[in-house]
């Protein structure tokens, strides 16, 4: 080889690393879980239930844990009825979904004695390790939901990470908005609450979405978040100050964490069950490095009347 | 002769009694243009609750068209509780439950053993 090729084979070599290095990644939907493939043991708080309450979700295990498998025994009154149920009467599209079910159990306390809080997860991992990520999930209330009477919170489902203390919580705050609750932020061992101005309805199916993107470094007060409503250019918070990373926390956030907590068919605690179950539905979970998006946008929210002449013989 | 009738009245109890068993609902089709089906519920009790639980469901009918008679036939025998139903559309969206309609066809418990005195 003559040294002019040789310079122009290390020209063509440094420009063509020179193009990789420089291509930006591709906008990604790492998945887009229809909700209907459950698989292995579930987290509950206790009884018959392996694994734990709550075992870190590896790339291994890239499916939900199967809620069905969680004890019944988690703080639920009515014999039988499972924390989470996969269910196929109600959901958003393809043929099932993830049912919440809550007794009276699962309300906030009224400091009766021997009444226990109601546990029970589920998780998916990322499978991607990175500063930021897009999240989306169809979520739904049944008509008979309390929560949180009358100070209390719920939490939703999570987003936290297999590698360090990072964790942030969708939950119902107080009356019937939408809180963001950061734990370990802005250091560990605290927690900070961000109101987000949209309160949820009831029986409709609603697209949430967010966008999360670690402060850098740890400790800045450059941290991102936004929430947006089905499908809304617009979101309905943006942040770009908050410090979701204390100093020496490095952890970024990588798996979804399905959480049912307080919450139930009566305001308040009961100590005798009504032998009422409340719902809330989780569908179409997604996450990316690009906005998700919302399938079929509902702009109907209006009922249909009660069907008439309604007569057994 | 008396064959005939025996067989006759086999035939008559096996038929009245097998229509017997099975209860027909039936309603009006709802107005509304985009109406999709409707769910039929079959509740414990005396009246089935604010928002009936899914694994109440016990049947679905589609909308055939505004006014027209839907049926469902359900077989309810031994069973007792009440029926009810409720609309939905393509957007998703439920109505409210209709009024439950109870139904008892269990039959009663066997009497406890009687004791001659």
């Amino acid at each position: 080889m003559t040294t002019r090729r040789l310079i122009v084979a290390v020209m063509t070599v440094a420009l063509m690393l020179t193009w990789l290095l420089a291509t930006p990644a591709y906008a990604a939907i790492y998945w887009d879980d229809e909700m209907e493939v459950f698989t292995g043991t579930g987290h509950g708080t206790g009884g018959a239930t392996t694994g734990g309450f709550n075992p870190l979700p590896t790339a291994a295990e890239p499916v939900w844990d199967n809620p069905n498998t969680l004890s019944p025994n988690d703080g639920v009154g009515i014999p039988g009825t499972l924390p989470m149920t996969a269910t196929t009467a109600t959901k958003f599209s393809g043929a099932g979904s993830l049912r919440y079910n809550y007794t009276d159990r699962c309300q906030v306390s009224d400091g009766t004695a021997g009444l226990t809080p109601c546990g029970g997860s589920s998780s998916r991992n990322f499978g991607v390790y990175a500063p930021e990520h897009y999240g989306r999930v169809y979520f739904r209330i049944s008509n008979n939901f309390f929560w949180g009477a009358p100070n209390g919170q719920s939490k939703l489902w999570g987003v936290r990470s297999t590698q360090g203390v990072s964790k942030l919580w969708f939950n119902f705050g107080f009356s019937t908005s939408m809180l963001v609750s950061a734990e370990n932020t802005p250091a560990t061992g605290q927690t900070s609450n961000i109101y987000v101005n949209y309160s949820m309805p009831r029986e409709q199916w609603v697209c949430l979405e967010w966008r999360i993107k670690a402060n850098e470094p740890p400790g800045a007060l450059n941290g991102e978040l936004q929430f947006w409503v089905n499908g809304s250019s617009t979101p309905t918070i943006s942040r770009n100050n908050i410090s979701w990373r204390g100093v020496g926390n490095n952890s970024y956030l990588d798996y979804i964490h399905v959480y049912r907590q307080s919450g139930g068919p009566t305001p308040q605690q009961v100590s005798v069950n009504t032998n009422q179950v409340a719902n809330l539905w989780f569908d179409r979970f997604a996450v990316g490095n690009t906005r998700v998006g919302c399938l079929g946008i509902v702009t109907d929210f209006t009922p249909p009347g009660t069907p008439a002449g309604w007569t057994v013989y | 002769m008396k064959q005939i009738l025996r067989i006759g009245c086999l035939i008559f109890s096996l038929v009245c009694g097998g229509l017997a068993s099975a209860e027909t609902a039936t309603w009006t089709g709802n107005a509304e243009p985009d109406v999709e089906a409707y769910d039929i519920y079959a509740c414990a009790g005396a009246s089935c609750i604010v928002r009936a639980e899914p694994s109440m469901l016990t049947g679905t009918v589609q909308h055939v068209g505004p006014g027209v008679r839907h049926t469902f036939a359900i077989d309810l025998t031994g069973k007792d509780g009440s029926l009810a139903i409720l609309a939905r559309d393509t957007s998703k969206n439920k109505s409210g439950l209709s009024v439950s309609v109870p139904f008892d066809k269990a039959p009663p418990s066997i009497p406890a053993t009687p004791t001659l005195q």
